[in-house]
């Protein structure tokens, strides 16, 4: 009797104690697994072949980049910020994938030639290459690559690159479709020209050298600058080009009837433009004369500016745009921002009457950042006075980053101006469904 | 022309709106949990029955527990309320960067028994709820970060089945992650 219950028991207790210590991790798919492995940095994954039989490949499922230099002695190990890795170094246990992308985090600490293996990493199968170099790196020799990559994505961020350099790498990228140049010194003029062939999406931003940025693609669908002005821009023969995105000090100075512009202004069916905080001391919101937009379908606005300062002037990009469907405007409100004699001038400065310009298609305006101060009170108006065909008024009231910058009592009384406010506008303009965000 | 009629929709995030659908999740032990629609969508599963038709406003779930699956609606339920409106019209290039302010919450959400934790994950691809996912496999990375492989097995009670030969093979194989 004595026996059976304590063999019992032991058994029950062996029982008890090997469920607790079960072997979970080696149990999850190998999917999950590579999803884990990747997150580690790439030597502590090619280390987990050692754990039991089942990790012998698990880590080879990871590709990850490291680049042995056999000149100096320090190899550089690539720590990934997002995705895949690759290797190299076991060239013959890697296992390909179809979408391969890398993601290159490099600190220059040493003296190894980006050059180098940037190109040899479009040698193996590289479809996205997304290059981040904390430290400015300069991309300068024309490095012969090879024909044919298959990259289809290049992000380029705070990597110092001449036009002619980008172009020649373009060049050679047949495959590429999105380009995205972010923060680079050293360009000042970016030509390209029929390279590369399928190019839809290109973006510059914050490039503080361009001067002459001259864009001639006959696929290219997207187009977006973000910075100061430049010299020259230029966008020939770019036949599908539908969506624009023009955003920092350039905004200030934009000619749309320019020849800069001119060219594929009745193509565009989406603009968005993006008034930055440098912009907010202009006297005029917005300054330029309008040529007619007879193919834009939506506007998003993103503009930073001060309490008091009148919206108004943005209509005349509703009455630019006869077929304008949707109109989308989010405001950043400075309330520290005193204005300057000229700008209180500008204040009265009525260009037109709204109402005298009923728009027959916009269905939809979305505005987020409603304070239900005057300024923004009058402008509702204006544009239910405008938009006699309004189905959609959506009004968020709740903006980006004031709750985390003042108070909460300031905050709050704030939000309640807000709401009563855009109740009462809601109230005075029946016939349209309203969504008050709050 | 205008519609003659106005509504105008006041939505406070914070409150339930009323007249949203519900839908039911059962667990393999058959508990029912009714939750908004737009809450169980969180899961592309879950998403793809309902757009299937299939759902029957009850949708049994054999694969995930009770325990677990209150777990995992908590998580829904927390990053939906929190998910915004608006998608960024211009690429992270030209707009600030924002952080995660489910952060903590994040955190606080995984302090939890490695059952648990292994439970979250294979709901979380079974359900395929990628940010759950990811926060779940970020955990167990992080729980294996900075570890030697003996550190890694008592951690995850993995028996090394090698033999001694075996293992000094691979050892040798990619010495280079050994150096």
């Amino acid at each position: 009797m004595d026996n059976r219950d304590s063999i019992k028991k032991r058994i029950c207790h062996s029982r008890i104690i090997s469920l607790r210590l079960k072997d979970r991790i080696s149990q999850l798919p190998d999917e999950i697994l590579t999803n884990i492995l990747y997150l580690l940095p790439v030597k502590e994954a090619t280390r987990t072949s050692v754990l039991s039989c089942r990790w012998k490949n698990l880590w080879t499922y990871v590709p990850s980049l490291i680049i042995k230099d056999y000149m100096s002695s320090p190899e550089i190990e690539l720590r990934p910020v997002r995705k895949c890795r690759f290797t190299l170094d076991v060239f013959r246990t890697y296992n390909p994938s179809q979408e391969l992308t890398i993601l290159l985090d490099y600190d220059g600490t040493t003296s190894r030639d980006v050059n180098e293996w940037i190109n040899f990493a479009m040698e193996n199968w590289v479809k996205m290459l997304d290059l981040n170099l904390e430290q400015y790196y300069t991309i300068e020799k024309k490095f012969p690559v090879m024909k044919d990559f298959p990259l289809t994505k290049l992000f380029l961020t705070e990597v110092n690159v001449i036009g002619e350099v980008l172009e020649h790498y373009v060049s050679n990228c047949p495959f590429l479709e999105e380009l995205y140049v972010s923060s680079s010194n050293s360009l000042v003029n970016l030509r390209l020209v029929d390279q590369p062939p399928k190019l839809s999406i290109f973006q510059v931003a914050h490039c503080s050298n361009l001067e002459n940025l001259e864009i001639s693609a006959p696929n290219l669908v997207s187009f977006g600058y973000v910075g100061p002005k430049i010299k020259n821009m230029t966008l020939k023969h770019v036949p599908l080009l539908s969506k624009v995105a023009f955003g920092g000090k350039y905004c200030e100075s934009i000619e749309f009837d320019s020849d800069q512009h001119a060219s594929y202004l009745s193509q565009l069916k989406k603009l968005v433009l993006y008034f930055t905080k440098e912009v907010v001391d202009r006297t005029l919101l917005f300054p330029y004369k309008l040529p007619v937009f007879c193919n834009l379908k939506k506007v998003e606005l993103k503009v930073h500016t001060y309490l008091g300062q009148s919206l108004l002037p943005l209509i005349a990009l509703i009455i630019a745009s006869p077929l304008l469907k949707i109109f989308s405007l989010e405001l950043e409100m400075d309330y520290s921002h005193k204005p300057s004699e000229n700008e209180k001038l500008v204040e009265n400065y009525n260009i037109w009457k709204a109402s005298k310009h009923p728009h027959q298609c916009l269905k939809k305006i979305k505005w987020v950042g409603f304070d239900g101060s005057g300024s923004h009170v009058d402008f509702a108006k204006d544009l239910l006075d405008v938009a006699v065909s309004l189905k959609t008024f959506i009004i968020d009231t709740v903006y980006p980053n004031i709750a985390l910058s003042e108070d909460h009592a300031e905050f709050i009384k704030r939000w309640q101006i807000a709401v009563v406010a855009a109740c009462k506008i809601a109230q005075a303009h029946p016939g349209i469904n309203y969504f008050i965000d709050c | 022309m205008a519609s003659s009629s106005t509504s105008v929709v006041v939505s406070n995030k914070e409150k339930e709106n009323k007249n949203t659908k519900k839908v039911t999740l059962k667990s393999s032990d058959g508990e029912s949990f009714e939750v908004d629609e737009s809450v169980a969508m969180e899961s592309q599963t879950i998403k793809h029955i309902i757009e299937d038709g299939c759902a029957n406003n009850e949708i049994p779930l054999p694969n995930v527990t009770s325990g677990i699956l209150s777990r995992v609606i908590e998580y829904c339920k927390k990053h939906k309320e929190a998910a915004g409106e608006s998608e960024p019209s211009v690429t992270s290039y030209t707009s600030n960067s924002t952080t995660n302010p489910l952060t903590e919450w994040d955190t606080e959400f995984v302090k939890v028994d490695q059952n648990t934790l292994f439970d979250l994950i294979l709901a979380a691809n079974y359900l395929d709820i990628k940010g759950l996912l990811d926060l779940t496999c970020k955990t167990v990375a992080d729980m294996m970060k900075g570890k030697t492989p003996q550190e890694i097995r008592e951690t995850f009670h993995i028996k090394n089945d090698y033999t001694p030969e075996e293992e000094a093979e691979v050892r040798k194989e990619n010495q280079w992650a050994f150096e």
